[in-house]
């Protein structure tokens, strides 16, 4: 018998790998795409029921970097939701005859999402960082059509240039630390600070923050709708948590970095919704949208160093969990829609009353309506910042309620071209995913209290967050 | 999470979330939405059982609340709150609840809108449940609304017929009118204790006398709007527009009775002035319920003015002032109407059913013959109504008479001639229907309804006529926590006699006058003309809010402030959202679409990140 040593606490990741291997030999025998879709699933549901049973408690795997915390297993839960809605979505978006491979390469990269976030290791962060990106380069490009070949390019240029970025600012990091621990104390403070600048540019970049948005805009619209649903949830909320291992581990952090994230969280916020606000297209719109809200969870690192941590988490833990049932809930409503203009989404309310007040919900949830879980994620994050109690926290806390007012006007002219605007009157088939992403949001956020528990159940104290405790 | 506070909430978390199900169900097969519905709300009665026998009837009060959105300046308690009071309610709304929509599967057995009927239902009663469970007063407000909100959908579910659109447009605007008073106590009680006495466990938080007087008058007015109480009362008989098994559920279960309890259940502050306020609505919209109810010829509205009146006996009830001893004979009043009223209208509801919703008692008679188990049920709920000696309203109504004599005898009086009004309206109707020959076509052709729809009326039936043996137990119950015996009626004094002699004679008057041909009731008319007209007219109430105080006033104001809107707010949110907009325009330029140069601006702001980094290495930060 092989001993495994604790690896079994990795089964839900192993268990997304079988899944994929198992789809490429049932590819040969059939190519029916609900068939390979529904196994997938299974196995992705599979992942997401033994992540939720686990319970909490700190598993350093033997021999390796890797240590499954309660705080690993939350996000496991915020990545593992969206990449099952998304994967359903897959059966139903147009594209190429072959989803088997697809399928594949979809669970892989789930799997490696998963393992980039439970490691202090820069090198195996780096590697399970590159096995989601390559993966989803293909996924981008898994279309035929022109604008996806696009998006794919952008989406590999600019992540090509970003691993340079970072395999940069690791050999820095090694010259300044001589480890490769993210926790590592520094000799050369100087070489430090320029490798974790570095590090923020070359992962962040999957994150979408200010600078390094340029991309995303064009990839999430051009790519179809479940890949542009999997990239702006799951894979975002990984890059967010990788970066959050990264800095939080960092014992220099403190002083210094929070000034360049509360920079970077200001200025893609309001550069996601100011342009938001003259798009025509509902797609894009919800492409720079995304932008906004990855500058909302940049929030978080204004946290660190201060007793507000473990609220942070918590709320960070639903604010993502929100943001995962908003964005694949609505990027996957635009399956189906035919064009995403604007005018296209008119007298939504007589072709389908069903889907316009879920679609109407996801909105105000993405502009944080009370009542939603997107309100309640923002709310509690908002809180943990300002209980900081720095200047700082509360500028940027400012600037974001403000923002999010102005995310109201965009969010809403969908919302009234949908209720008030006459249209065509072609009826539009109905979404489950959207309905039940839709209806999650608002359970979760009337009884947010029951993900707040089980968040406080998984992280029973402070202590036990980070993976960086090697 | 306790297992009892679980199961307190699935009381109406069941239905609530059940009910998009019972709607979507619905898509697939119509029928399918009736079963679900009545199943889950039979489900909420089933749990309201047991959770009232294994732990209220034990004496636990369960409770669990908690602060919705910490880190504001107030507390907003969110939880249940289950005493003996409330699961008092809960059993009451879940079971006639039940009855009710058992006996709409009968009755809307043919309608094509049926599944969102079903739904509309199943959150209409859960919301009633949320409201008599919840453990703070904002809680409350918001089931509160849901409730205004599905009488709406309800009232005008037959929304092709204009009279039904407008009155539900009606019932809506009025108990808007009280609920604006409602939001106004709520936010007095937050003024006061800070949120505190926000949460029912937390109303004696509140200390100074006219700050209870304010808060209590100010949540009166929300129950008076809701309770359809003297001057708010316009919008129920109108609301008969709708299914009459809507009308049921408004009537008997939910809605109507939500204002009593919440009186009931804020009782602690209400001051010995808020008191005598109450008292005093509620005696003249007896007095005045009885007048109306004697001159309308509709047969849902009759009903209709009947639950006024007896809402009006449960809102004097509380304004007796006893304490405890007021609550229990205002909910055991409100549990007896629950039950005949609720008889009262289905059996309503099959007689139109059966003479093809012709509504005029005119055109009616003669149906006992024709319909004996509804019509013989009506009689007894009739004769309940009435508070005939040994059915259920003669132990409640007649109770709350002979206590109002201890405290002043002018209501005792006017209670008293009320007594006599409702017994008189009741029979006048009751012997339109069911005696003297058939007046019209439809009554000629009437037959008797399926068993679905009979089985919930004879069970309605059994209950109007032997729940007063449950009288001092529930009293009991509701004044000390673990109920003493459950049996046995309260003893009987010699002033309990007035109201029945008034009550003989009134059914006497009425078997006289339209029991029989008779030429009595247009010669009264006739006689007092001027007096009838002002009935007839309903105090002329409706046309001074319509006329005066809607078209008048209301108009007026609007145009005023919809002209500020317009010019002064509108044009700061369009300049401001002009700036936005071109700024977005502007910014939108760097999204060339060229990979090379989002490059570019990689490395220009990663540049900029590493010299401001520098920066503050070198001379610190602030």
């Amino acid at each position: 018998m092989i001993v495994l040593g604790n690896y079994d606490y990795l089964w839900n990741v192993f268990i997304l790998f079988v899944g994929a291997f198992l789809i490429l030999f049932v590819s040969l025998i059939t190519e029916n795409r609900v068939v390979l879709v529904s196994i997938g699933a299974v196995f992705a549901a599979t992942s997401l029921v033994w992540t939720l049973l686990q319970g909490g408690g700190n598993v350093l795997i033997e021999g390796t970097p890797i240590l499954i915390s309660g705080f690993s297993r939350l996000f496991f839960i915020a990545i593992l939701v969206p990449g099952l809605l998304s994967l359903v979505g897959l059966s139903k978006s147009p594209m190429s005859k072959k989803p088997g491979l697809m399928i594949f390469i979809f669970l892989v990269s789930l799997g490696f999402m998963l393992l980039a976030i439970t490691t202090s290791n820069l090198l195996f962060i780096f590697v399970a960082f590159e096995g989601v990106s390559i993966p989803t380069y293909v996924l981008a490009a898994y279309g035929k059509s022109d604008s996806e070949l696009e998006a794919a390019i952008k989406y590999f240029i600019i992540g090509a240039f970003s691993t340079g970025l970072i395999i940069f600012g690791i050999s820095l990091y090694y010259i300044a630390t001589g480890s490769l621990s993210i926790s590592a104390v520094p000799s050369f403070h100087s070489i430090y600070f320029l490798a974790m600048g570095l590090l923020i540019f070359g992962f962040g970049f999957k994150l979408a923050i200010f600078p390094l948005h340029g991309w995303a805009i064009d990839t999430y619209t051009g790519t179809s709708n479940p890949i542009s649903s999997y990239l702006s949830t799951s894979s975002k909320i990984m890059t967010l948590i990788v970066l959050f291992n990264i800095m939080f581990s960092s014992p220099l952090f403190y002083n210094y970095l929070k000034i360049i994230f509360a920079i970077i969280a200001i200025l893609t916020m309001t550069f996601g919704n100011v342009v938001a606000i003259s798009q025509n297209n509902v797609k894009r719109m919800l492409a720079y949208s995304s932008i906004a809200q990855a500058g909302y969870l940049s929030v978080v690192f204004l946290v660190a160093g201060t007793g507000a941590v473990n609220l942070a988490i918590i709320s960070l833990f639903m604010y993502a969990l929100a943001y995962g049932f908003m964005k694949a809930g609505s990027f996957l409503a635009m399956d189906g829609m035919g064009n995403y203009d604007m005018e296209n989404f008119s007298g939504m309310w007589k072709r389908n009353p069903a889907y316009a007040v879920s679609f109407a919900i996801l909105l105000l949830s993405l502009a944080g309506f009370p009542g939603t879980l997107g309100f309640i994620g923002k709310y509690f994050l908002f809180l943990s910042v300002l209980s900081t109690g720095t200047p700082l926290a509360y500028l940027v806390v400012i600037i974001s309620v403000i923002n999010s007012v102005v995310s109201f006007y965009y969010y809403g002219r969908v919302i009234m071209f949908m209720f008030w605007r006459e249209g065509t009157k072609e009826k539009v088939a109905n979404n489950y995913i959207l309905y039940a992403s839709a209806a999650l949001t608002v359970f979760f956020g009337i009884l947010y209290f029951l993900v707040y528990s089980y968040a406080q159940y998984i992280l029973p104290s402070i202590t036990t967050y980070l993976s960086g405790v090697l | 999470m306790d297992l009892s506070v679980l199961l307190t909430f699935l009381i109406f978390g069941l239905p609530l979330i059940g009910f998009p199900f019972v709607i979507g169900i619905g898509f697939i097969r119509k029928n399918y939405s009736m079963y679900l519905g009545t199943s889950l709300i039979f489900a909420s009665f089933l749990i309201s059982l047991y959770v009232f026998f294994n732990y209220t009837v034990n004496g636990v009060v369960i409770q669990s609340s908690f602060n919705w959105l910490p880190g504001l300046p107030a507390v907003i308690p969110v939880g249940v709150y289950a005493d003996n009071l409330s699961m008092i309610m809960a059993l009451m709304v879940s079971f006639v609840g039940f009855l009710i929509i058992l006996f709409s599967v009968g009755y809307m057995k043919d309608d094509p809108n049926r599944h969102v009927f079903f739904g509309e239902m199943v959150l209409f009663t859960s919301s009633m449940l949320g409201l008599v469970l919840s453990s703070s007063l904002l809680m409350l407000f918001i089931f509160w609304e849901l409730v205004g909100l599905c009488s709406y959908l309800l009232i005008g579910f037959w929304y092709y017929k204009p009279n039904a659109a407008s009155a539900a447009k009606k019932a809506f605007i009025v108990t808007r009118v009280g609920d604006v008073f409602f939001i106004a106590g709520i936010g007095a009680a937050i003024l006061y204790s800070s949120g505190g006495a926000l949460s029912v466990a937390g109303l004696g938080s509140i200390h100074l006398v006219w700050q209870k007087t304010i808060v209590s008058l100010l949540l009166f007015g929300g129950a008076i709007g809701k309770s359809a109480q003297f001057p708010l009362h316009v919008w129920i008989p109108d609301a008969m527009e709708g299914p009459t098994t809507v009308s049921a559920l408004i009537h008997a279960a939910t809605m109507v009775t939500a204002g009593v309890y919440l009186i009931a259940r804020t009782y602690t502050i209400f001051t010995p002035t808020s008191l005598t306020v109450v008292l005093y609505v509620g005696v003249v919209t007896v007095i005045l319920s009885g007048l109306i109810g004697l001159v309308v010829n509709d047969i849902k509205r009759i009903l209709a003015y009947s639950t006024i009146g007896q809402i009006g006996y449960m809102v004097a009830a509380l304004g007796l002032g006893l304490g405890a001893t007021s609550i229990g004979l205002s909910i055991y009043q409100l549990e007896a109407h629950a039950f005949f009223k609720a008889l009262l209208f289905l059996t309503a509801g099959s007689i139109l059913h059966a003479v093809m919703n012709v509504r005029d008692i005119n055109k009616m008679g003669g149906l006992w013959r024709k319909m004996p188990v509804t019509v013989t049920a009506m009689f007894f709920g009739a004769l309940a109504l009435s508070g005939f000696p040994g059915l259920a309203g003669f132990f409640s109504k007649d109770s709350i008479i002979s206590a109002s004599y201890g405290v002043s005898i002018f209501a005792w009086v006017l209670l008293a001639i009320g007594g006599f009004l409702t017994a008189l309206y009741a029979f006048r109707m009751f012997f339109r229907v069911a005696l003297g020959q058939p007046r019209s076509n439809a009554a000629e052709h009437a037959h008797e309804s399926g068993w679905v729809m009979l089985i919930p009326v004879v069970i309605l039936a059994a209950f109007s006529v032997i729940f007063g043996v449950f009288q001092q137990g529930f009293y009991n119950f509701l004044e000390n926590p673990p109920a003493a015996h459950l049996f046995g009626i309260a003893p009987l004094t010699t002033l309990d006699v007035t109201p029945v002699i008034l009550m003989l004679a009134a059914i006497g008057i009425a078997y006289y006058a339209w029991g029989r041909n008779s030429s009595l009731p247009s010669t009264v008319t006739n006689g007092a003309r001027d007096l009838y007209l002002l009935v007839k007219n309903k105090f002329f109430i409706d046309v001074l809010f319509t006329n005066v105080i809607a078209e008048r006033g209301v108009l007026g104001l609007s145009a005023v402030s919809d002209g500020f809107e317009r010019r002064a707010i509108g044009g700061l949110v369009d300049a401001s959202g002009n700036l936005f907009e071109n700024s977005g325009k502007v910014l939108r330029k760097i999204q060339t679409g060229l990979a090379r140069q989002y490059a570019m601006i990689v490395l220009i702001g990663l540049i900029l990140a590493l010299i401001l980094l520098r920066i503050f290495i070198l001379y610190g930060v602030i």
